[in-house]
């Protein structure tokens, strides 16, 4: 089903993508740590034409009390963008989608983080979607991932995140909003890269079972390409060799 | 046996720091004969093979005997709730405050402490669910009266301090000041007078801002000395 | 007392999982009984009741002309939602719907929609104007685990079940021909497997007791050809490169047994 607008081909006869990409080639990634005075922890990424902020609080003490779990710290994320960050004004607040992002989100986070050294206490995580361009989760996971450890808090590993996607029947690494648009799968994948344990999976399109395997090795690369980055963006922080 | 790092350096949660017959300590994570960093810092490999990461930021999370700089929020029945700038409000018993037994119908115990009292107060009880309990019943623990409080990352305190307390020593002899540095990240300071206090409290903030670097201890003086000649005259 | 049940049943669970062995003597890749009964709801244009096990789920389908979506002006507009009612469980509160329902009726949502199930631009009236808007209503009323499967094998049945009212164009204006109905065009049949992972092991169609204490959990949506259209890790934890391989190989096997039902 072709879409209004569709350009003809996404992947140029030289084997590259519109903005000039490989197949398997990541955004230009520019990652900031400990960007806001308040937060507890923070960063900042652009990837490609995405800027996220991400912040964290905690842990802290945890209101209302009834969400305080004896044993560990509640984990929360809010995954949310701002109304100029897309073509359309988009209505302020959650609505479906933010919902289960900010779960998945968390989700990917509960196993890296030492929540039981916290009991009763609370760890939030915000990521903020200032300008989107497709890959806004992922983008979102790998500079959370920044602002945990920039709050100190203690962690198993980093978490690094990327999506690998389908288009003009090619399996590529980080698809830009066009390529998302028109292409025929998106797949978000976060993982600990030190680790290779995978905490965020989803996918919608399709992909031949053979495909799926070739976009979950490109995924990989692409966390542990992320992942490289991330611990740039820390040590030019905070210096060190 | 392997360091796979050098000491001082910058560790990443998820670092190999070693393998083989260490002890985990603060900032790391063992699993089977593997230590890893959980923290962001710097490796200190102590001279027991312990093996731990300085963080570079972080809460203060309170541990038994730690003396605390807390803060009244409210009084409840016969206890205390005081704010220790940890994830967890702690209790002061009013046994832990007084030596009587305690007959609500005849003291009014905001006498003793009133809320946004400062208190000089130590750990004494931590339970699982990170439940603490204070005293303030020992020499040189209870109100702090007057003076100034500056609040610092408490991963920063242990520098503030100095080695065998050398740099809070060097402070309290150039400004003439009272100071103490609390492990949650408070610092209380009451001088003979306010150009004093700013002295320290400028002293304070600098070591909390440069705290990674070296030389640390003779920038401070020369900072204090300076500043004195000018300020004081 | 919750907590203590809870603990023996793991520490059971984890060590059949180590023989390969589950609480009610399945082998990891087979699903509970499986019953389906459709087109029961009489005022739902299409209805379906399954049954996995003790969970059961009804979803029903209403059809209703709207305006489409600016960027699809030629196709109809299809709409997932899920309740998750709280006569079904326990833990389930009343209220708007928690990020459990909405992760549940978006996962659904995408099987259907990345299949191409439903042929959307057949569903357009007047272009740009007028489409048919299909609402597939999940209505979770026994939860005893696994509600993704049993929603999307309901959703996909309900579709297949429902009748959409013959129309004709007069002008501008859509005349609903009385009495007379044609089938929704469906072209696809998207099925959910989800696995837990419990022990190191991939558990299919993980029973509620299997789910408290599972590790992580992951669902693939295939279509008939075997093609992989959405999917979804859930919950904490995490999933290995190879164990995400298996999951796709066990899915594309055993959806094959749920589409026989449909």
């Amino acid at each position: 089903m072709a879409k209004v607008g569709a350009p003809e081909k996404l992947i140029t006869k030289d084997g590259l993508r519109l903005d000039g990409r490989r197949l398997d080639e990541p955004r230009p990634v520019k990652l900031e740590v400990g960007i806001l005075k308040r937060a507890d922890g923070s960063a900042y990424i652009e990837q490609g034409r995405n800027k996220i902020l991400a912040a964290v609080y905690g842990p802290r003490e945890l209101h209302p009390r009834h969400l305080q779990k004896p044993d560990t710290a509640l984990v929360r994320c809010r995954y949310n963008m701002s109304p100029f960050s897309v073509p359309e004004r988009r209505r302020p607040g959650p609505d479906r989608r933010t919902i289960e992002i900010s779960k998945v989100a968390r989700e990917a986070f509960e196993q890296a983080i030492f929540a039981e050294h916290y009991p009763r206490a609370g760890i939030d995580i915000f990521i903020e979607v200032l300008e989107a361009d497709a890959g806004t989760r992922c983008a979102g996971i790998t500079a959370a991932s920044l602002a945990l450890a920039d709050a100190g808090i203690p962690m198993k590993d980093l978490v690094s995140a990327i999506a690998v996607g389908k288009i003009d029947g090619q399996v590529v690494l980080d698809l830009t909003g066009i390529e998302d648009n028109y292409g025929q799968t998106d797949m978000p994948v976060a993982m600990m890269p030190r680790r290779n344990e995978i905490t965020l999976l989803q996918m919608d399109g399709h992909f031949t079972s053979e495909e799926f395997e070739q976009a979950l090795e490109l995924a990989i690369k692409g966390c542990k390409i992320l992942y490289e980055k991330q611990r740039e963006a820390l040590k030019t922080k905070y210096g060190g060799p | 046996m392997a360091v796979f790092v050098e000491n001082r350096s910058l560790v990443i949660p998820g670092d190999l720091i070693a393998e083989g017959n260490f002890k985990a300590s603060d900032g790391t994570f063992q699993e089977q004969d593997r230590i890893y960093a959980s923290v962001l810092g710097l490796v200190d490999v102590g001279p027991n093979k312990t093996i731990r990461v300085i963080p570079f930021a972080g809460k203060y999370m309170p541990k038994i005997n730690d003396v605390v700089i807390g803060k009244v929020v409210d009084l409840r029945f016969i206890t205390w709730i005081i704010d220790i700038n940890a994830p967890y409000l702690a209790d002061l018993h009013a046994n832990e405050v007084l030596d009587r037994k305690v007959d609500l119908t005849e003291i009014d115990l905001l006498r003793f402490y009133d809320v946004g009292d400062l208190l000089i107060s130590k750990v004494i009880d931590i339970d699982e669910e990170k439940n603490i309990r204070l005293t303030t019943k020992a020499p040189g623990l209870g109100k702090l009266h007057g003076g100034r409080l500056v609040k610092i990352s408490p991963v920063k305190v242990p520098r503030i301090i100095g080695r065998s307390g050398s740099m809070i020593k060097l402070i309290k002899d150039e400004t003439k000041c009272e100071i103490l540095a609390s492990s949650n990240g408070r610092v209380w300071i009451k001088g003979k007078d306010s150009n004093l206090e700013n002295l320290a409290i400028q002293a304070i903030l600098k070591i909390e801002q440069e705290a990674h670097t070296t030389g640390l201890t003779d920038r401070i003086k020369e900072m204090l000395q300076k500043e004195r000649g000018e300020k004081i005259g | 007392m919750a907590d203590i049940i809870a603990e023996i049943k793991k520490d059971y669970i984890y060590s059949l999982a180590e023989k390969d062995m589950r609480v009610d003597g399945r082998s990891l890749d087979q699903y509970r009984p499986i019953s389906l009964e459709t087109g029961k709801m009489g005022r739902a244009q299409g209805s379906a009741i399954v049954k996995i096990g003790n969970t059961q789920v009804i979803v029903g389908t209403k059809l209703e002309i709207g305006e489409p979506f600016p960027d699809t002006p030629n196709e109809g507009v299809l709409t997932v939602n899920a309740e998750l009612v709280p006569l079904a469980s326990p833990t389930f509160e009343p209220g708007p719907p928690d990020e459990n329902a909405i992760e549940l009726a978006r996962v659904v949502d995408r099987g259907i929609r990345e299949s191409d199930a439903i042929k959307l631009d057949n569903l357009c009236l007047i272009e740009g104007e007028k489409v048919w808007v299909t609402f597939v209503d999940i209505h979770v009323i026994d939860h005893d685990g696994n509600l993704i499967d049993a929603s999307a094998l309901g959703a996909i049945s309900a579709l297949l079940n429902t009748r959409l009212p013959a129309t004709k164009v007069e002008g501008k204006e859509i005349v609903i021909e009385e009495g007379e109905t044609v089938p929704l065009p469906v072209v696809q049949k998207p099925v959910a497997c989800t696995f837990a992972k419990i022990n190191g092991k991939l558990m299919l169609d993980p029973s509620l007791d299997e789910e408290h204490i599972m590790e992580t959990r992951v669902t693939v949506t295939t279509d008939a050809d075997g093609n992989i259209r959405a999917m979804q890790k859930g919950i904490a934890g995490y999933l290995t490169k190879e164990e995400l391989i298996k999951a796709v190989q066990i899915a594309r096997e055993r959806s094959q047994e749920l589409r026989k039902f449909l």
